[in-house]
């Protein structure tokens, strides 16, 4: 039996681990491109299923749109509603109630007193009247402390004046409270 | 010397195949895949828009939408309503038992570009009692109307009232914008100006032209 004689144990070895480096490294080559290849079809799969996908959903964009389109004149509708409610519920919110102010005044009333013109506006009354007499006044001005505190925030009086006939003609301006 | 090489043959050819894909076909290809996923995404946030304004449209009533749009036209036109505002003072006034003693209006320019007010001053004479019921209808007429000022001297009663005009929204905007729901307070709104007295009907319907336009009435 013929025996092989390794006359280099050392450099068959350096050549050996040289050969095995050399096909790993074609291993990994090969591997590498097919890894990059896989990756090539993933993308290429992945981008023809969102362009699918995409065509999908914008047929169904163009077929809500044109649903939509044959509701307009109901959308319209609504829009032209909306905008008016909205300014509407606006001019609203502010309660005005101008009858109030004539209320207000019966409520001041006396006997001996007599309200010649009353101007209202912005929650503000001004009233001109006359008084028989001094006394009268007086009641006048103590009415207005105690019952007007309900519906007023504040009293002034312009002007008291005495004239000819002995009575008093006045001009009050009063604040309406916020709540009212 | 290509035979010497041979070997490292295979991994430069596949390096440089591997480095040329990614350069020319890979790295744009992710760079548009992202930009049609984020298409996507906003195509389907618009689908889901438009598929909820075409539940919502379908589910309108129109006739009942019609009615509402009458009143608010009514209760806020989109013009200056000076004939509707003279004949609701001139029916309200009759129905108080209070006259219609005069009336002063600058009305400017008749087709409005945008919302605003006409400002009114107009007197009345009655009994304090009228005056007052006179006033407290007023609050809830169509048109809708707004107390500016108010003056009385012995029977005459001046006011100071504005009327209200919007024209109406010049376009829809964008097919997929959200369908511009009533809010609870609109609806009150509604609810309310529903109730008030219109007077419209009784609007006479006058012949226009005459064949002669300078002679007299």
């Amino acid at each position: 039996m013929l025996e092989r004689i390794n006359l280099f144990p050392k450099i068959q070895a350096i050549w050996e681990k040289r050969m095995k480096m050399r096909r790993l490294v074609q291993v990994v080559s090969v591997v590498a491109l097919i890894l990059c290849f896989t990756a090539v079809s993933l993308l290429l799969s992945y981008s023809l299923l969102l362009t699918r996908e995409g065509n999908s959903i914008g047929k169904k964009i163009d077929t809500y749109e044109g649903k939509i389109r044959l509701f307009e004149p109901i959308e319209s509708k609504q829009v032209f509603l909306k905008s008016k409610l909205k300014e509407l519920a606006k001019i609203l919110e502010v309660e005005k109630k101008p009858e109030e102010a004539l209320e207000n005044l019966d409520a001041l009333s006396l006997d001996g007193i007599n309200f010649s013109g009353l101007n209202y506006a912005n929650g503000k009354l001004q009233i001109n009247g006359k008084a028989r007499n001094v006394l009268i006044l007086d009641k006048f001005v103590k009415k207005l402390e105690e019952e007007g505190k309900n519906l007023f925030s504040q009293a002034d009086f312009g002007s008291i004046n005495r004239v000819a006939d002995g009575n008093y003609t006045f001009n009050l301006v009063l604040q309406k409270k916020n709540n009212q | 010397m290509i035979k010497k090489y041979r070997y490292i043959l295979l991994p430069f050819v596949s390096g440089l195949i591997i480095v040329l894909v990614t350069t020319i076909f890979v790295l744009p290809k992710i760079k548009l895949l992202v930009d049609t996923r984020t298409d996507l995404r906003n195509k389907k946030e618009k689908l889901s828009r438009l598929t909820e304004k075409a539940t919502l449209l379908e589910g309108f009533d129109e006739y009942e939408l019609k009615k509402k749009v009458v009143v608010a036209e009514k209760a806020l036109p989109s013009k200056k309503a000076i004939a509707e505002i003279l004949v609701t003072l001139s029916s309200l006034s009759s129905q108080s038992g209070v006259s219609f003693v005069s009336i002063n209006i600058s009305p400017g320019k008749l087709i409005p570009d945008k919302s605003g007010k006409l400002v009114f001053q107009a007197s009345f004479k009655g009994s304090k009692e009228d005056l007052k019921a006179f006033l407290r209808k007023l609050d809830e007429v169509l048109p809708v109307i707004g107390f500016v000022s108010l003056g009385v001297k012995g029977e005459t009663l001046s006011l100071k009232i504005e009327s209200y005009f919007s024209p109406p929204p010049e376009s829809l905007g964008k097919i997929d914008v959200p369908l511009s729901k009533i809010s609870q307070l609109e609806e009150d709104t509604y609810r309310k100006i529903a109730q008030f007295k219109d007077f419209e009907e009784k609007l006479p319907s006058v012949p226009i032209g005459k064949e002669n336009p300078f002679s007299t009435f």
